[in-house]
């Protein structure tokens, strides 16, 4: 039964990130190149137009959206020496407990994010020199720290697994 | 319970579940935003959370390091940094543990110049640190190399931790860039001879030494670099000539590479598919790291802690050097777990007046606490050049990243207690300045 | 005993479950706070020292340490540009924040950045309070906080490194690094190169020639030591920037009637005081760049003409961007007109 719940989230998990990692790399793209026309432009006719608030905006879509990604490829950051030491379910069950833990939070910040984009909409936030609805972004943004939280929701699940296994 | 108490508290739960495997990012995440609400309410700290998440993503001077990575990158898998890493072989192959001494000076450059030490780091560390291994060197000092290295761009020129001393002080900015110059070139070399002794003591370290390549040789093992060095100085050197910003730099750089190598067939689809998905990658995990810190940041903050701390220092009536070095160490406590910047911003205020009050110098002091400040940056649990390092070659565990970091912590602690001893060091040059 | 008074924060003040022990001083008076201060300029910048930190210390008297407060500067606490929204979500219970920060969600404010408006922070501070005053569609956009007060600064200068201006003519080609969207438009109606720069990257982009010059006000030069890399001032009081003082309303909402009277008692003090600190910032900045050997060219009215003309499009265009979002822009702006001339 839970097998085949993880399976089955991980045919839609998996693509939706690997979709939104290959976003983050064209828009990484995007970011190199926002900073190379305003330079030469500034050097030779005039600098690109709003380059300022784009990088942030770019940058902001590199971040976000390749979270997921990075948790499926084990990229984010753990100290394991403690942990390895202990028995194979040990490990597990403290896998459960903080998988739970930052499933919820990584839940927490998507919506926050959301939150703070319905705020900066009725605050009518907008960026400086193009005139850019500042909630876009922050849309932007909490749609792909969704995606993380479905990565981590999958973690959780795996976790579980390996408990109920072990059993 | 007393708010000092309750940061206490979260900095114990952070270090267990850090040690408890969880994601190092998403922990501080979690006690920076739980402190918070604790100390205020829910609300503010869901807010909190969410305002710092997008404001930190989409900072524009922030985005020099997703550009640097992605030159380190690109360099890296078109084989340009093997081909640097022979002549770097011919050059200083004969020193015992000289390409750990010449990474030293390549970092310290490149981070004096960029200005970010986590971008330094993540730079020089993909190509650096594979190479090193193909010659033999030990990976646990060659990532110690580059980590100390990053960090010394700091004191160099152009300096933004010197330049906010100067706004938080109003010591003079001018002398206060000069006087980083010599500090920071004295600490890389004490930080290369550092190597050199760890490879004396343990010859294991590092490969034997060679005989020195003939001239000719070295001069020979230059044509195929070239480019890198180009892309180097045009990106690096433009920001020193007043052609760029450090962040347009790290754009025209990654551009350089990626276009030198695409024309040279260097690069091919799949390489450069690899380069742009690995830095995106590098990317995320640097900055949920970089986001968590600052909102464990912002919680030490209203803990009071740091100001409770000066404060208590400020108040003991002991012997200048006394507190002087009780003032150091309370910089080192605080750079296990707080950044730069915000260590800064809260202590100064309290501490400066201390320091001049005692009869130190002004800009004597900016040069030690900066020197404090790159200790912290390589000390667990927040050290996020180390972890940058172990995200890029995993199979370095973390905990022998920080073993390895600790006699440069060492090298860099002996050669503060020498600027404290002879002052004259920091203070000559920027006094011949303002003479 | 603990110590809740002084760790308690004004947002935890307005929950219901209120944890001060030593209610029996306090009950008819309402909640004890410390509130949370916000700034994100140096603890040495003279708003901190000759404003805030006074400020702090006069409320804590008139109401007996009921309301105290934590100064935290340098964004501590958050970016420069979040300042204000902080003080909505209670991040921080009360902030220094500038409008121009957040475009569009001031507009109606704005017109006080528009150029030649108001050349000094006494006239400045006057226009933007007698237009709050006055514009409840102004007021509207401040719904979300409580204004304490608000003020606005000395005007910027043209600071340049190695070309002097003296005509709108030498600004041809030059690069210059502005602090907002407003200073931008200006910028380039002169024609020259705007290049938005944050305040800690000014000095490194003078001194390396990254930028040719930079539009300041003298009180920036003596906060973040411009005179250092500066060789020409153009004085033309072009345009100034305005800030507001908020702070959260629940936190306002939980005082009790009395500490908010003792509040609201001292704002016209300190809201004075904000214009005479920048203008005496302003004057300190003068003098520095004098003493530096800084070349200082005050334009006079008729210099000034040909600088005016070519920003004269820029009130047209904000008159016509505020009517076609439905905002009395004509109004608000012959209105600012009117206050600026009889000032
Ligand atoms: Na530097
Ligand atoms: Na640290």
């Amino acid at each position: 039964m839970l097998d085949k719940t993880i399976k089955d989230l991980e045919k839609v998990i998996y693509p939706l990130n690997a979709i939104a990692q290959r976003i983050a790399m064209v828009v990484l793209f995007i970011l190199m190149m926002i900073t190379v026309v305003d330079v030469t432009g500034r050097i030779f006719i005039k600098p690109l137009y709003g380059a300022f608030e784009l990088t942030g905006f770019a940058l902001a879509i590199v971040i976000f959206f390749s979270l997921g990604y990075t948790q499926i490829k084990k990229g984010h950051i753990h100290v394991t020496f403690l942990v390895d030491r202990f028995g194979k379910r040990t490990q597990a069950i403290v896998d459960v407990i903080t998988y739970l833990i930052f499933f919820l939070l990584v839940a927490l910040i998507t919506w926050q994010v959301a939150d703070y984009a319905f705020r900066l909409h009725v605050g009518n936030d907008k960026t400086a020199d193009l005139g850019i609805p500042v909630f876009v972004i922050a849309v932007i943004s909490s749609i792909g720290i969704l995606f993380f939280a479905f990565t981590m929701l999958l973690e959780l699940l795996k976790a579980v697994q390996k408990v109920v296994k072990n059993e | 319970m007393s708010s000092e108490m309750i940061g206490v508290i979260g900095i114990v739960l952070l270090i267990a579940l850090i040690l408890f495997r969880a994601p190092v990012g998403l922990s501080l995440f979690l006690i920076g935003f739980s402190g918070y609400s604790y100390l205020t309410t829910l609300d503010v700290g869901l807010a909190q959370l969410g305002m710092t998440t997008l404001n930190i993503a989409t900072s524009y001077v922030l985005s020099v390091m997703p550009l640097f990575i992605l030159m380190g990158m690109i360099l890296s898998y078109s084989g340009l940094g093997r081909e640097l890493f022979e002549g770097v072989d011919k050059w200083f192959g004969h020193v015992k543990g000289g390409m750990a001494m010449a990474t030293i000076g390549a970092s310290a450059i490149f981070s004096a110049i960029s200005g970010s030490a986590n971008a330094t780091t993540a730079t020089v560390a993909r190509f650096s640190l594979p190479e090193m291994k193909r010659f033999g060197y030990n990976p646990g000092l060659s990532a110690a190399s580059v980590a100390a290295g990053g960090t010394l761009g700091i004191l160099l020129p152009p300096s933004v931790a010197l330049i906010l001393y100067g706004v938080l002080t109003m010591e003079p900015i001018g002398p206060l860039l000069i006087a980083g110059i010599v500090p920071g070139i004295l600490c890389s070399l004490f930080l290369m001879a550092t190597v050199y002794i760890l490879v004396m003591k343990n010859p294991k370290l590092a490969p034997t030494g060679q005989t020195r390549a003939p001239l000719k040789e070295q001069l020979k093992a230059f044509t195929p670099v070239w480019p890198f060095l180009l892309i180097f100085v045009i990106s690096v050197g433009g920001i020193y000539f007043g052609l760029f910003t450090p962040t347009e730099a790290a754009g025209v750089g990654s551009f350089g590479a990626f276009l030198y190598t695409a024309l040279t067939g260097r690069l091919n689809w799949q390489k450069l598919k690899d380069a742009f998905d690995e830095t995106a990658r590098l990317t995320a995990m640097i900055f949920v790291i970089i986001i968590g810190a600052d909102l464990l940041g912002s919680f030490l903050a209203i803990t009071r802690i740091p100001a409770t701390l000066t404060l208590f220092v400020a108040d003991l009536s002991v012997s200048p050097y006394v507190v002087l070095v009780l003032i150091l160490l309370v910089y080192l406590i605080m750079g296990l777990f707080m950044e730069g910047i915000a260590i800064q911003v809260l202590t100064l205020p309290i501490v400066y007046p201390i320091i001049i009050d005692l009869g130190f110098d002004g800009v004597w002091f900016a040069v030690i606490m900066v020197l404090m400040i790159n200790i912290g940056l390589l000390t667990p649990p927040l050290g996020v050049v180390c972890y940058i390092i172990h995200g890029i070659d995993r199979t370095i565990p973390l905990e022998r990243i920080f073993a390895n970091v600790a006699p440069m912590i060492g090298t860099m602690v002996i050669l503060t207690v020498i600027l404290i001893i002879f002052p004259e060091i920091v203070t000559f040059l920027p006094d011949i300045m303002t003479e | 005993s603990t110590d809740n008074d002084t760790t308690s924060t004004g947002a935890e003040a307005e929950t219901s479950e209120n944890k001060s022990e030593n209610s029996d001083d306090t009950a008819d008076a309402g909640n004890s706070v410390t509130l949370k201060v916000s700034h994100f300029v140096s603890p040495q910048h003279g708003y901190h020292t000759d404003v805030l930190e006074p400020f702090a210390e006069e409320i804590a008297e008139l109401t007996d340490e009921r309301v105290t407060a934590e100064i935290y500067p340098g964004a501590a606490l958050g970016d420069a540009t979040a300042q204000y929204e902080m003080t909505t979500t209670g991040v921080a219970d009360l902030s220094y924040a500038i409008q121009a920060y957040n475009p569009g969600k001031f507009p109606l404010t704005s017109v006080a950045d528009l150029p030649f408006i108001a050349e000094t922070p006494e006239k400045a501070t006057d226009l933007i309070g007698d237009l709050y005053d006055k514009f409840p569609e102004i007021q509207e956009e401040y719904a979300d906080n409580k204004v304490l007060w608000l003020f606005g600064i000395d005007s910027d200068q043209i600071l340049t490194t190695e070309k002097p201006i003296d005509s709108v003519e030498d600004l041809q080609g030059l690069k210059i690094s502005t602090p907002s969207p407003a200073s931008n438009e200006v910028v380039e109606a002169w024609g020259a190169t705007p290049v938005f720069m944050p305040m800690d990257e000014v000095y490194e982009a003078m001194q390396r020639g990254v930028v040719d010059g930079r539009m300041g006000p003298y009180s920036g030069v003596a906060n973040f030591q411009l005179n250092e890399v500066t060789d020409y001032i153009t004085e033309g009081d072009f345009y100034t920037t305005n800030f507001v003082i908020s702070m959260n309303k629940n936190v306002w909402e939980s005082l009790s009637q009395e500490d908010q009277g003792a509040i609201n008692s001292v704002i016209d003090k300190y809201k004075a005081l904000s214009a005479d600190v920048y203008a005496s910032d302003a004057a300190r900045g003068k003098d520095l760049a004098e003493e530096t050997g800084i070349e200082i060219n005050v334009l006079s009215e008729e210099d000034k003409e040909e600088f005016e003309e070519a920003l004269d499009p820029i009130h047209n265009n904000w008159v016509e961007e505020m009517e076609s979002e439905g905002l009395p822009g004509l109004e608000v702006h012959e209105e600012a007109l009117r206050i600026s001339e009889e000032y």
